[in-house]
């Protein structure tokens, strides 16, 4: 198999992670402002697809791979992508003035890998951190899922990251590593009301 | 976890609360995947029909859920209100399904799996298998005792005791030597995980190189 076809299928998997983890996050906090953002995560996964579809298509017709095997390449894609769209969906449904709903924030707070939402305030440990360098001290077994720095979101920022004094970080992991994470680089836990 | 899903495999679930339901929904659905994606690493039939069970629990409990939301609700307003609940429960179908036909790629031939497990073993949430020897630092401590999650930021998705294999074992779950954990998480936490598992004694505040 090229190695272009497993690097397709190992964004797949990143991205199909990240999007369920996401419409998890426009359940408890903003979701106007993440919802766009799973909308445009969907369009690139849905491309991927199709590419890797197509590669897998040409991988068999050369003979690199054999028919079973790109079945089990398809089956497995393809469960992939079907999680996608339900994340995709989940959003779309949540788009008319959805407000988190605090049964849904509790049922995501306390579930085994709970999501949540920090701001970084100034003094905090973690600022002008790497991510490497925060998780290795601070937060191991947390998995800092996407930053906001000013206006923007930044998903799988990887190791080298820097995280800045007012940034907005969504963070997944255990109930208590995530309570500690908090505690320890001095970070704010965001509770977002219904605004009415 | 564990003790949730064996007394759901029993009876009706409609005694539990929508919040209760949707919260074992999501994490039964999360073991799911990450034992179906365990189950192709491994080249695991057991683990894979682990996940074929746990589709049965799952589809009971959306038809419960389903079900009490359709009680609760008297009002428009009210069934507006329940409208997040019941696409959190869609997502959560589409991955135990998507769970279930990843597992199901094992049973088509282990030969078909090619490169497929190391694609995914190589994927950054890091799975992996490693043995309790006798006597180290885990023999005989509950789960929560441990510290093997909050030290090395890994999470024990599965215990195999002889033949037995403990699903999302909970906190009060006790290790002994001979065991094999299946394990997910932190990568560079994998050192410190193995001293724990064949050592006695270990320093859980040194830092990991």
């Amino acid at each position: 198999m090229s190695k272009r076809l497993s690097e397709a299928l190992k964004t797949l998997m990143t991205n199909t992670r990240l999007i369920v983890d996401l419409a998890y996050s426009a359940l408890i906090y903003k979701a106007e402002e993440i919802i766009p953002e799973i909308f445009n995560l969907e369009d690139y996964i849905d491309s991927g697809f199709r590419e890797l579809f197509e590669r897998l298509l040409e991988e068999y017709k050369t003979g690199r791979i054999s028919r079973d095997e790109a079945y089990a390449y398809m089956t497995f894609a393809r469960s992939l992508e079907e999680i996608a769209d339900s994340a995709y969906i989940l959003a779309k449904n949540l788009l008319h003035g959805y407000k988190p709903h605090p049964i849904i924030k509790t049922i995501i707070e306390e579930s085994e890998t709970s999501l949540t939402v920090l701001y970084v305030p100034i003094g905090s440990k973690a600022v002008n951190k790497s991510i490497g360098e925060i998780i290795e001290k601070y937060g191991k077994g947390v998995e800092i899922i996407a930053v906001k720095t000013g206006e923007h979101w930044i998903y799988k920022p990887d190791d080298k990251f820097t995280i800045r004094e007012g940034s907005f970080l969504i963070v997944k992991g255990s109930e208590e590593s995530l309570d500690s994470f908090r505690q320890e680089i001095g970070a704010e836990e965001v509770l977002e009301e219904g605004e009415d | 976890m564990a003790t949730i899903i064996s007394s759901v495999k029993g009876e009706s679930t409609l005694d539990m609360s929508v919040r209760d339901i949707i919260a074992t929904l999501k994490d039964v659905s999360e073991l799911m995947l990450d034992l179906s994606l365990s189950s192709i690493i491994f080249r695991d039939k057991d683990m894979a029909n682990e996940v074929m069970k746990l589709e049965v629990v799952v589809d009971r409990l959306l038809e419960d859920l389903d079900i009490k939301v359709m009680l609760s609700a008297r009002s428009i307003e009210d069934a507006r209100d329940m409208l997040p609940f019941l696409s959190i429960a869609e997502m959560i179908r589409s991955i135990s399904n998507s769970a279930a036909d990843i597992a199901n790629i094992v049973f088509q031939g282990k030969s078909n799996l090619k490169e497929i497990p190391k694609i995914i073993s190589e994927f950054e949430g890091l799975i992996a298998v490693l043995k309790v020897q006798k006597d180290s630092y885990v023999d005989g401590k509950r789960l929560d005792e441990s510290l093997i999650e909050t030290r090395t930021g890994l999470r024990i998705i599965a215990i195999r005791r002889g033949d037995v294999w403990i699903f999302g074992p909970e906190g009060d779950e006790i290790l002994r030597g001979g065991d094999t954990i299946v394990v997910r998480g932190y990568r560079k936490g994998l050192n410190l995980l193995r001293k724990m598992c064949t050592e006695k004694e270990v320093q859980l505040n040194e830092q990991e190189a």
